[in-house]
């Protein structure tokens, strides 16, 4: 279907096309479901798919962004394709620590996970 | 209101709903289900955006990590315990609130501000062969080959680097 607009002419929406801020606030609700979870969730794994889920949103505001100002270059979806490879190594990552402190510490309940936490035997540091 | 955008409700809809589904699951299983429920639905408004070879590379990379946490929270000695570890911690209410804020902080910006008036929109259809076209960026000196070039460096260290961590001693 044929744009009415003129190329660069200012505006948000394209004839036909969805608009872009209705883009932004699906990325935009689907990072805050992802960072719900990640807060909320006592198991490590599911904290893990909570940030899978701010990451897709990342991506889908990525793609947006080069569908909608800049869609003449594929400059865009390569630079999707960078971010990708980072979740993925990210989340290899993350997996292989949760594996190693189910191993080590026995749970993976993210409450229980805390060496690093302030207690009576050990003061903070510079107090005798 | 248009089909395109009657079909991006209908998607967008599906999607935050199976993401509501899988953060509110006591059940790190049926959280993973819903997670690869969640993963289909963006990797379609992938293609409505215009990008279907990045939807494909979407599946494959997150479906691929579903099916890992799958794989791993079906392991009954980590997926439970007897305290349960499923459901929500103490400050659930306070994640509800934070995440409330700001959801409605960013739809205000977005519904009660103009967008940067720089943010023109392209009128111009997307490269006819994206792969090439692609491949070309990727692959190029002047383009993006050494973020390339150092993204495959990032992965080969984080593999290495998780198969020291978990493997058992």
């Amino acid at each position: 279907m044929e744009p009415l607009l003129l190329p660069g002419e200012r505006s948000s929406t394209l004839q036909g096309m969805v608009p872009l801020e209705w883009v932004l606030l699906l990325a935009a609700a689907l990072f805050c479901i992802g960072l719900y979870g990640v807060l909320s969730r006592r198991n490590g794994i599911a904290a893990l798919m909570g940030i899978e889920l701010m990451l897709s949103a990342v991506g889908i505001n990525l793609v947006a962004f080069w569908r909608y100002l800049d869609s003449e270059t594929m400059m865009g979806q390569a630079f999707v394709l960078l971010v990708y490879a980072t979740v993925i190594a990210q989340t290899a990552l993350g997996l292989a620590l949760i594996v190693a402190v189910h191993r080590t510490r026995g749970t993976i309940v993210l409450e229980d996970l805390d060496l690093l936490k302030e207690s009576p035997r050990f003061p903070p540091y510079g107090e005798d | 209101m248009t089909s395109q955008q009657i079909l991006f409700i209908v998607l967008g809809a599906l999607t935050l709903a199976a993401a509501l589904m899988m953060v509110t699951r006591r059940d790190v299983r049926r959280a993973a289900l819903f997670l690869m429920f969640t993963f289909f639905g963006v990797a379609s408004l992938h293609v409505l955006l215009e990008a279907p070879f990045l939807a494909a590379v979407y599946l494959f990379i997150y479906g691929g990590c579903t099916a890992t946490f799958a794989v791993i929270t079906l392991r009954r000695n980590m997926m439970d315990t007897p305290e349960g570890t499923g459901g929500h911690n103490r400050q659930w209410w306070a994640a509800a609130l934070v995440t409330a804020a700001l959801l409605s902080t960013i739809g205000g910006l977005l519904r009660w501000t103009t967008l940067h008036p720089d943010w023109v929109v392209s009128s111009t259809p997307t490269p006819e062969h994206s792969i090439s076209a692609l491949l070309a960026i990727l692959m190029n000196p002047e383009g993006l080959a050494l973020p390339f070039i150092v993204s495959s460096v990032l992965l080969l260290i984080t593999l290495v680097s998780a198969t020291t961590i978990a493997r058992t001693r």
